[in-house]
């Protein structure tokens, strides 16, 4: 089944065309891979599928639902959840409340109920927590939970991130270049976590520069240039299409 | 271990506050019961406002514009001849619905923008007090010779001296208190510090920033009303010169100087910048009075200068973390 398909997507900034006319397909439980040389339109890509950035044209189907044009917060709650390329945790709270405000989406309490403090807010709240730390023990991240977000080691504010959208309970996981700045250890951790993710049913949609990472982990590959999707295909095809090598090798002298 | 300490800290100052009157009540300190309850309002405000300026983040310089709403507000219910807690229900829906009325457009700002319509809107409140006569009798201020504000009754309780408001503006601040920290420690409440941290991210992750914004920008608008009902209701008229750019000012500076976000800390710094004035005059009497600024001033640059973090720098709490990933 097709979870997310784009049809046409065009975004323009000003004169630049950082995406023009991409077609795009993810069925279910698969990794698929964004590849590119820098500024090809990737993580616009993302801020695209997420809400964002609206596009300039062209539509975005989630599980058959067309989603552009809604605002982030709802499409996360339909099941799209991100990291960012530059992280973005709330550097002031700690690593569990930091999962904990994934659950945000879904769950209920409002004010009333924690004003009074009604036995629904008691087990919503522990709700949360179980499930926040349930996660944080899948990215291995428990013991570090009452530590402020800022003061974890940079590895750790990548599996965080990725915690905190885990909770969402996202069915399409986005990650942009979660392994960049890890060294090869941390790397190989990380590529271990992402496929435990996809065991548990959720698809992902990773952007990565590192080659070796990409052709080990993908089912399926799209490369991005200029804006321009040249290619798709499984890591061999890739590997030898002379398109990408071009892009790769060749394009940022043009 | 810490939450057993610092509920004995609360409790401590709870009954030293409580039991401070009966020693002082006829004797010629009485009249600090009053500074007391003019400190416990600014408490009030500060609690209010650290909600969206300490939780939120939003930077509000216009907070006393809603102290003024509701205070004024029940100033008219009462003379209208409502009692004390009809008059400051209403006035706290009218301050809300205002609050929110001004939050709609204006949330969807950033940081600076907010800063500038919220300084904006409380000048504007200044202004329309000071002209709008038919309602508000101008400078000259509410209520007008001939008519009256009542006083507060309780059951049937007449609220008439001093240490009578001093206890209930105490348990005003207590309630506040408790209403503080169970919004705090809720769904809601991270939600507000995760928009404080980072409002795209807090979006990206599923929270209505939006309206998770308004609802904190409500919220401290409540406080604020209620401060104003228990301001005229004890003071018996009001004038738009108690709600300057000054005092907004004065609020913002006991959030920052108490620790941002920290409800002890907002406390202790409302507790100092609203009251070392107050005693300082009374003290220093005389030729000395007019240096009080200069002190207060002096006191707020060495406590920038050696706790840069506020007086009580907010805390996250700890969580148990269960025994089965503790390596
Ligand atoms: N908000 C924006 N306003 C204007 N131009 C933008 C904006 N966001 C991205 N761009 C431009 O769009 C192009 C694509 O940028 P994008 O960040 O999507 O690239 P990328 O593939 O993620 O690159 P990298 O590998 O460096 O992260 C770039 O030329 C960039 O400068
Ligand atoms: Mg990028």
């Amino acid at each position: 089944m097709l979870l997310l398909e784009t049809k046409s997507l065009c975004k323009k900034f000003g004169g630049l065309s950082a995406l023009a006319d991409v077609n795009f397909k993810i069925p279910q439980g698969e990794i698929i891979s964004l590849i590119g040389p820098n500024g090809a339109g990737k993580t616009t890509f993302f801020n695209l599928l997420t809400g964002v950035t609206e596009p300039s044209s062209g539509d975005i189907f989630f599980s058959g639902e067309r989603i552009n044009g809604f605002s982030p917060h709802w499409i996360t709650a339909r099941g799209i959840a991100r990291t960012f390329q530059n992280i973005r945790l709330f550097p002031n709270m700690t690593a569990l409340e930091n999962g904990m405000i994934g659950r945000h989406c879904r769950t209920r309490n409002e004010v009333l109920s924690a004003l009074f403090r009604t036995p629904a807010f008691y087990r919503e709240e522990s709700e949360i927590e179980k499930s926040a730390k349930e996660i944080l023990s899948f990215v291995g991240l428990l013991p570090m939970g009452n530590v402020l977000a800022k003061n974890l080691p940079y590895g750790d504010q990548r599996k965080l991130e990725i915690a905190r959208a885990l909770l969402t309970e996202p069915r399409l996981l986005l990650l942009d270049e979660p392994t960049a700045g890890m060294n090869p250890s941390e790397s190989e951790e990380l590529i271990l976590l992402i496929e435990k993710i996809r065991q548990q049913g959720i698809s992902i949609l990773l952007i990565e520069h590192q080659m070796r990472v990409v052709m080990g982990i993908s089912d399926h590959i799209i490369v991005l240039d200029h804006g321009i999707k040249i290619a798709e295909g499984d890591p061999h095809q890739i590997q030898t299409n002379p398109d990408v090598i071009e892009a790769y090798l060749g394009g940022h002298h043009a | 271990m810490r939450k057993v300490t610092s509920t004995t800290v609360l409790v401590v100052n709870l009954l030293i506050l409580s039991l401070y009157p009966l020693f002082v009540q006829g004797t010629s300190l009485s009249y600090t019961l009053r500074l007391g309850g003019i400190v416990g309002l600014y408490v009030l405000l500060a609690l209010g406002l650290n909600i969206t300026l300490g939780l939120v983040g939003l930077f509000d310089l216009g907070f006393m514009a809603f102290y003024a709403i509701g205070a004024y507000s029940a100033s008219i219910f009462s003379i209208g001849g409502w009692n004390f807690w009809y008059s400051t229900l209403f006035s706290i829906l009218i301050t809300v619905t205002l609050r929110l009325l001004l939050g709609a457009p204006v949330l969807r700002l950033r940081g600076d923008y907010l800063a500038i319509v919220t300084l904006g809107f409380g000048e504007i409140t200044r202004l329309i007090l000071n002209n709008w006569d038919s309602v508000t009798n101008g400078p000259k201020g509410l209520p007008r010779v001939g008519e009256s504000i009542s006083g507060i009754k309780i059951w049937n309780f007449e609220l008439t001296e001093n240490i009578h408001y001093y206890y209930l503006i105490l348990a005003v601040v207590f309630l506040a208190m408790i209403i503080s920290k169970r919004l705090e420690n809720s769904r809601i409440g991270r939600a507000w510090t995760a928009v404080r941290e980072d409002e795209t991210a807090a979006e990206l992750s599923g929270i209505p920033v939006t309206r998770v914004k308004m609802l904190g920008f409500g919220a401290s608008s409540v406080f604020a009303a209620i401060a104003g009902s228990l301001f005229i209701h004890w003071e018996k008229f009001v004038t738009p010169e108690s709600f300057t750019f000054w005092e907004s000012v004065l609020v913002v500076s006991m959030i920052v100087l108490g620790g941002i976000g920290s409800m002890s800390g907002v406390i202790s710094g409302a507790i100092l910048i609203s009251g070392i004035p107050l005693l300082l005059q009374v003290l220093l009497g005389g030729d000395f009075i007019s240096y009080r600024y200069l002190i207060f001033g002096i006191t707020l640059v060495l406590i920038i200068l050696f706790r840069p973090q506020g007086l009580v720098p907010s805390q996250r709490q700890a969580l148990e973390l269960g025994e089965k990933d503790s390596k």
